[in-house]
């Protein structure tokens, strides 16, 4: 509705070297289409550059009308916005508005000491209004550790827009045969001692399908499904689809934990269903 | 200095509604939705605060629950279901019983039973009372003029008598709000002349609820107008005119025009309230404390009984129109000694207090306050 | 010589990486014209496979047998422009990268200059280039047994991996017994499962498989070879030592808590009812919730943050501890019904699958939850004779902007995780770094979690950075991946840089033997020569520059090779002011 104010994956593409503007950060401005006789919204590289940028944090996300989840990734990505209009603005205020800061890996809580030493404004708060004005956008938000209601023009603004799993996942579920939860994630084995295996056996969850995550942890659940494939291809044999145990098999489980060595299937040229 | 945490006020208001604030996690949307939280007054959030943390003494002084009119876009911006409109609307009736000095008003918010029990007891009271009045100085049989059951003399000086008792008990209780929002503010002082100055925004904020008109939403408001203004034409009627309305059977349209009207808005209003509440068709109906399913019971009750006896005893059955002139007493009693100084109404005191003592607050703090420091922009600085 | 070379040289743009500082146009145009040089072009970034494809077209059509890539650092892309160049027909080490982006447009803010002196370092390289020879690479064998050092959950976890694919596993513990620090909870966040059922179906299994070799008491005191070939050597606390034979190396070794004695004011040490939380899953465990004085406690706080995102103790977030003190609530609660549960934290980190409905049920249990300032812990103090509390802990509560006294039976801290203390020794035997946290490094923050510098040892779990278990089981099964993959490859590919000891002109002196950072220099005392082993060699050149009769040469840094980069570097002088 408002032309300046962009998704996250929107400034992801405006500020990058091979995007429309070739990184530069400019104000999107409406032009008339001369074919189609309709208004659109353009970034032109010549186009004035914001002076000033506010970052909503949780659109979407932790929010029982929406997705009451935490997307996970957005606060280390709305921080790194932050960076980038400060060094490619260094003249521009950058204000954060936030409800917790989730800077937990390794490096990240540094990255946001950093960003604060940019100037960049981290207000605990997270705003509810954009409006616009005759004059531009206005921004409206409670800046709760200071006690006060902070309302002040902004030339853009950035939703940490959270995340939802793929459009067609629930069908690509049911055509699997594995399960997605409340959320529509992918639901693992076991949290905490599998949490890539599904509830059949040869099939394998890796990444944000399996729950909002960035880039490390992906690598590593990836990885992770790596050694399963790798280990049936060298073994020889695979796991067989969890919820078809028989007593049978139940019994052997049961002897197993008792001492005896794992049962092993040969893997079989077609897959198994049971 | 510290202040300690209470984690026991969160029981306590349960009881009078606010169930959900727990939940709260502190992001600041209904703050930044409220079309009223401003530089002085910041809420629901911060009451809200005062609430989990079970400061009292904080509580108890905070004037932004009588500067929220329950549009409800708080709630509908909620990402948690903290309610903050719902449990604005607690704590305005934990303040009620808070004001109260008898204790009586805690009584009937936490426990409806309690208040079914007073409400009983002070109907039968009214009926025996005025039955035994009746039968020793008139006729069941004759509704007017001599030999009344219920001359209008006679009830004319009950009601002032009733009147001046609950005003007293609530100017009482107006001067402990007074007393916990701004007497007791070592920090924020205002001259006496200032409160003259402004005095005029008692009548006004009670008369036009101007404030509530500033909501997005402006049905609320005329509804409530109208309820407010039907509830006080039949209050003037009745203590300055009730010679005048209830002497029949001929109909004095100069006087009975208003009634009529207002009659007609009370019992359309409250119809509409129930059927609201019933239906949950609005933010602030969707919630329901038990005080609130009395307060509209007694209002319809009383409206009907006073609509069938005016018609019966217009239609000639005086005897009928007796006995239900005492059953509407029944109803009218109970209502006003607990609705005024205990309960619901008595918000018609707290409201237009609430708007005046807050503007007044605002100035000083303004006034006090650098200017420079009071524009939030250029101030803004990291956490 | 040179104009018998066919160069191709590639400057690349790296986004606005080095774009931003560095004007390629300009330094293709000053490079363009040197003997030698056949073709010279820029592009936006030369790793993407229209990059490369680039080369390799070139390669074929201009009939080039050299390429020089001026661009990021080797560590980031040589592996790529190498495996370029094979695919194009050339050998890998007919290439030279010039650094000018980590060492020249990152580093650098004047535009002309930092230009100049990237026409320097590209100047520098096609020189040295001209001189490189095509180097075939070694195969050595991988043994496919596993050394895992640590038994805690991730340990377990590669073991287990590993076991089930048929491999076997020598899993080297400290302690007398395994589960490490899993194995000191009760119940897990966020649903509330069983710690020890967890370990124990580990544990099961790892004892329980023939595969899998447990030992306790034991540390890894030395570790001699490369990859696919390491001798280790494992002394148990009783002093025996065993030599075993291994492929790779997986660090488990986890972490320990923050000592909460540092920070005064909390009161640990000073008052009984100021716990850690590992002490509070000691009663919990033990079903015992109690005060030191045996009484029920009716006021229970949580701080959070204790020793973490503190500029004085530690900066970093130890990840884990706001979905503990939420699980705590949850405990608390279901042990004591009546009792009030405070949490002081800074900010809610209940990020994971889970996490939030986490926090909002901790909340509808009537949790108080406090928010205090990073780094401004609250006070904890004694309450007064009388008091319905045993202590009190005073925040500055920034929510609602007062000064906040808190009734507390008993207050949990939240102690952070910080790294071993041994991480150093461990770190020194196994050939990998620390940073400044003590954490050991990966070699890819993002792209690779598990591996490390140093090739066949890579890390896993807490020893690499604080997390939970299931991202701990993950980065361990991400291990048992990489040695899989070796595995099942059979063999290693030994650089093909490396020294070599001209036998006719070693006097066998012997000064290298004891200089080499990697012992991979013997001497063999028959001949009285001393020798090189290639695949340990690392071809750091040190040998090289001490060898008093200059009879080692570094293959791919010869002297000629390197006195070509510094005419190279010097020809020009552009750079300098």
């Amino acid at each position: 509705m408002l032309p300046n104010v962009l998704s996250a994956l929107e400034f992801e593409r405006l500020t990058n070297a091979s995007g429309p503007t070739g990184g530069r950060i400019v104000t999107r401005s409406t032009q008339r289409n001369r074919r189609t006789k309709e208004e659109e919204w353009v970034f032109d590289t010549d186009a004035p550059a914001p002076r000033s940028v506010a970052i909503i944090h949780c659109v979407g996300s932790r929010d029982q009308n929406h997705n009451p989840y935490c997307s996970r990734v957005c606060c280390m990505y709305s921080l790194k916005f932050a960076h980038l209009v400060k060094e490619k603005l260094p003249d521009a205020t950058c204000y954060q508005f936030y409800i917790d800061m989730r800077a937990f890996g390794k490096g990240y809580e540094e990255f946001f000491e950093r960003i604060k030493d940019e100037g960049v404004f981290v207000v605990r708060g997270r705003s509810a209004r954009v409006e616009a004005r005759p004059d531009g956008m206005v921004i409206r938000g409670e800046d709760i550790v200071h006690d006060r209601i902070m309302e002040f023009p902004v030339d853009m603004v950035l939703l940490a827009a959270g995340l939802e799993p793929a459009r067609g996942a629930h069908r690509l579920a049911s055509v699997l045969g594995i399960r997605p939860d409340d959320d529509g994630w992918f639901t693992e084995l076991n949290y905490n001692t599998d949490p890539t295996g599904t509830n059949r056996g040869a099939i394998h969850v890796a990444g944000v399908c399996q729950g909002p995550k960035d880039i490390p942890d992906t690598v590593a659940q990836a990885s992770a499904v790596a050694a399963r494939v790798l280990g049936s291809v060298i073994s020889g044999s695979v796991r067989i689809d969890r919820e078809s145990v028989s007593s049978a098999e139940a019994a052997a489980n049961a002897a197993r934990l008792a001492g005896t060595s794992p049962r092993e299937e040969p893997w079989p040229s077609e897959p198994t269903h049971t | 200095m510290a202040i300690r945490a209470n984690p026991h006020l969160i029981d306590e208001l349960e009881k009078y509604g606010a169930q959900d604030v727990v939940k709260c996690y502190h992001c600041g949307n209904c703050t930044a939705t409220c079309p009223f939280s401003g530089e002085v007054f910041v809420f629901p959030r911060k009451s809200m605060r005062y609430l989990q943390l079970g400061l009292d003494v904080r509580l108890q002084g905070n004037l932004e629950p009588w500067l929220c009119y329950y549009c409800g876009e708080c709630s509908e911006e909620c990402p948690r279901g903290a309610e903050p409109g719902e449990t604005m609307m607690s704590m305005r009736r934990w303040l009620t019983a808070r004001y109260d000095f008898t204790g009586l008003s805690g009584l009937f918010y936490r426990s409806a039973k309690a208040e079914l029990l007073a409400i009983v007891l002070v109907a039968l009271l009214t009926g025996l009372g005025l039955t035994l009045f009746g039968l020793s100085q008139g006729s069941i049989d004759v509704y007017d003029g001599p030999g009344a059951f219920l001359p209008a003399s006679s009830i004319h000086i009950f009601d002032w008598v009733m009147a001046g008792v609950l005003v007293l008990l609530l100017g009482i209780n107006c001067v402990r709000m007074w007393w916990y929002t701004m007497g007791s503010d070592k920090e924020v002082r205002i001259p006496p002349l200032e409160y003259l100055k402004q005095l005029f925004l008692v009548p006004w904020h009670f008369l036009t609820q101007r404030r509530y008109s500033q909501c997005d939403r402006k049905s609320p408001w005329a509804i409530h107008l109208v309820l407010m203004l039907s509830y006080l034409t039949m209050l003037v009627l009745i203590m300055f005119f009730l010679h005048r309305v209830q002497h029949g059977p001929a109909i004095d349209w100069r006087a009975h025009a208003f009634g009529y009207a207002a009659a007609a808005g009370l019992v359309v209003t409250t119809i509409y309230a129930l059927q609201g509440r019933l239906r949950k068709t609005r933010p602030h109906y969707q919630h329901s404390h038990e005080t609130d399913w009395i307060f509209l019971a007694l209002l319809l009750m009383v409206s009907l009984t006073g609509i069938a006896q005016h018609i019966l005893h217009r239609g000639g059955w005086e005897t009928a129109a007796n006995v239900l002139y005492v059953v509407h007493m029944m109803g009218v009693v109970p209502m006003l000694v607990l609705e005024v100084p205990f309960s619901k109404w008595s918000h018609m005191a707290y409201r237009p207090l609430g708007m005046y003592f807050s503007t007044l607050r605002e100035k000083a703090v303004l006034a006090a306050e650098d200017p420079e420091k009071s524009r939030p922009a250029a101030a803004a600085q990291t956490a | 010589m040179n104009d018998e070379c066919r160069i191709g040289v590639y400057i690349c743009n790296c986004g606005t990486n080095i774009a931003k500082v560095i004007d390629a146009g300009l330094v293709r145009d000053r490079v363009a014209d040197l003997p030698g040089v056949a073709c010279a072009r820029t592009y936006e970034y030369m790793c993407s496979n229209p990059g490369q494809e680039m080369i390799a077209q070139d390669i074929r059509e201009h009939k080039l047998d050299r390429i020089v890539v001026a661009a990021c650092s080797p560590r980031m892309h040589e592996l790529t422009f190498g495996n370029a160049l094979e695919d194009a027909g050339l050998n890998r080490h007919m290439l030279e990268m010039a650094n000018i982006r980590e060492q020249c447009s990152w580093v650098h803010d004047d535009g002309a200059r930092a230009t100049a002196k990237a026409a320097d370092l590209t100047h520098a390289a096609i020189r040295r280039v001209a001189r490189h020879e095509p180097l075939e690479k070694q195969e050595a064998p991988y043994t496919p047994a596993t050394m895992v050092l640590g038994g805690g959950i991730a340990g377990l976890t590669v073991a287990v991996e590993l076991a089930d694919a048929g491999q076997h596993v020598h899993l080297i513990e400290r302690e007398s017994r395994l589960g490490g620090n899993v194995g000191r909870v009760d119940l897990t966040a966020p649903y509330l499962d069983s710690a020890r059922d967890i370990l124990a179906e580990k544990i099961i299994l790892a004892e329980s498989n023939p595969r899998i070799d447990v030992q306790l008491r034991s540390t890894l005191t030395d570790l001699q070879g490369f990859v696919g070939n390491f001798q280790a050597t494992v002394t148990h606390q009783d002093g025996a030592a065993q030599q075993l034979d291994v492929g790779s190396v997986v660090v488990c070794t986890g972490y320990r808590e923050f000592d909460a004695s540092r920070i005064e004011r909390l009161g640990y040490g000073k008052h009984l009812d100021v716990i850690t939380s590992f002490e509070l899953e000691q009663r919990l465990r033990a079903g015992k919730l109690e005060t030191a004085d045996g009484r029920v406690p009716r006021y229970v706080s949580i701080v959070h943050c204790v020793g973490s995102r503190h500029a004085k103790y530690h900066t970093y977030c130890s990840r884990v501890c706001c979905m503990t003190a939420l699980k705590y609530g949850h405990e608390i609660k279901s042990a004591l019904p009546d009792a009030m549960v405070t949490d002081l934290y800074v900010d809610m980190l209940s990020f994971g699958k889970g996490g939030e409905d986490l926090y909002r049920r901790t909340s509808e249990l009537k949790t108080m939850f406090l928010m205090y300032e990073k780094e401004d812990y609250p006070v904890v103090r004694a309450a007064e004779k009388g008091d319905d509390c045993g202590l009190l802990v005073q925040v500055e509560e920034k929510l609602s902007g007062e000064t906040i006294d808190v009734p507390a039976d008993l207050v949990v801290l939240m102690v952070g995780m910080q790294a071993r203390s041994d991480g150093a020794d461990v770190a020194r035997t196994v050939g990998i770094s620390q940073d400044r946290h003590g954490w050991f490094i990966e070699s890819h923050p993002k792209l690779a979690p598990v591996s490390t510098a140093t090739e066949g040892v890579f890390i896993a779990g807490c020893c690499q950075s604080p997390k939970d278990i299931p991202d701990s089981v993950a980065q361990a099964r991400a291990s048992a991946a990489m040695v899989l993959g070796h595995i099942a490859r059979g063999k290693v590919v030994v650089d093909a840089r490396y020294a070599q000891v001209d036998a006719d002109l070693c006097s066998g002196c012997r000064m290298c033997n004891e200089l080499c950072p990697y012992t991979a220099i013997g001497y063999d005392p028959e001949e009285g020569r001393s020798d090189i082993q290639s695949a340990l060699c690392k071809a750091c050149g040190t040998c090289v520059a001490a060898c008093p009769s200059g009879a080692i040469t570094a293959r791919h840094f010869t002297d000629e090779q390197i006195l070509e980069q510094i005419e190279g570097v010097l020809a020009w002088r552009s750079s300098q002011p």
